[in-house]
């Protein structure tokens, strides 16, 4: 960090003094309840694909994340979401329902500035990250392992 | 929305009590000349003590071994499987033995087993099911 001024040190400890502190404990306890609660859901779901559809525990995580997206894609529509995340915070975030809730809410934060400038351009404005440096990331490490399996390090 | 954070938990773990019952050790012998191999099969998962919940079905040319592995011993699944692959090998090495730790295979033998002991399954519907449920294992890519 810079070296601080006299008149800004002086501002800082004001702001100190005032600042109300952040209960960091307190949310996270709220985060991680909450996301287990999704967390709980989305195995509820995965158990739904298992008994019901003929997916084996391998692959019934893709439906069940697809499903879970769309729950949280309805529940941001309905404002329901967004409560949630602020109680929550990142427990609402981390999972892959705030991937739904990220483009929802862009989409409908965008809408007055029409279909094709606003709802199209901007849907993907956070979750647009999401997908880059996800597929980016697979690529690396699929590359990785072709590279390892090639020269026979792992099988 | 504060009591949901209470309630919602609690119905899921209640209701998971409801769905994961017990089996124990169950055997299918559909085709009588593995009655042998299949003893022998259950006696070592009896051993094993990661493992609880084991069904053993033995088809016409194949036998399907599915398992449930306790919960802190997930961990090491793979070897688990791996293990039980490599003693199946070695104990019976011009034998076809599928084994699968995969819960849905699990639920689809114990249906086949039930369906078996109720006696509403002839042996060809039997063999059937049992081809399909390891088709189903190995297209798990």
């Amino acid at each position: 960090m810079a070296k601080q001024t006299a008149s800004e040190k002086s501002y800082q400890s004001l702001v100190n003094a005032h600042d109300r502190k952040r209960p960091v404990l307190i949310n996270c306890i709220k985060a991680f309840l909450v996301g287990g609660c999704i967390c709980i859901i989305g195995q509820a779901v995965t158990v739904f694909y298992i008994t019901f559809f003929s997916f084996t525990e391998q692959t019934a995580g893709n439906p069940s994340v697809a499903t879970m997206i769309f729950f949280a894609m309805f529940l941001t529509g309905f404002g329901v979401y967004d409560r949630l995340g602020q109680f929550a915070g990142a427990g609402s975030a981390v999972p892959v329902t705030g991937f739904g809730n990220a483009v929802i809410s862009a989409a409908i934060e965008h809408k007055t500035e029409g279909f094709v400038l606003g709802v199209g351009g901007n849907m993907f404005k956070l979750a647009g990250s999401v997908i880059i440096f996800g597929v980016f990331a697979a690529f690396v490490l699929a590359t990785i392992k072709t590279l390892l399996s090639y020269f026979g390090v792992v099988n | 929305m504060k009591k949901w954070i209470y309630t919602f938990p609690l119905m899921m773990l209640l209701g998971g009590c409801a769905m994961f019952e017990k089996v124990g050790p169950s055997e299918l012998i559909i085709h009588d000349t593995h009655e042998e191999k299949v003893h022998i099969i259950n006696e070592k998962l009896q051993k094993s003590e990661e493992l609880y919940d084991t069904i053993i079905i033995a088809g016409e040319d194949k036998i399907l071994v599915s398992y449930k592995v306790h919960h802190m011993n997930r961990f090491h699944m793979k070897k688990i499987e791996k293990k039980i692959k490599k003693w199946t090998e070695e104990e019976f090495p011009d034998q076809e033995v599928d084994v699968s730790s995969d819960y849905k295979i699990f639920l689809e033998s114990y249906n086949l087993f039930q369906s078996w002991e109720d006696g509403s399954l002839s042996i060809e519907e039997a063999q059937k099911k049992l081809d399909k449920i390891i088709t189903l294992k190995n297209d798990l890519t």
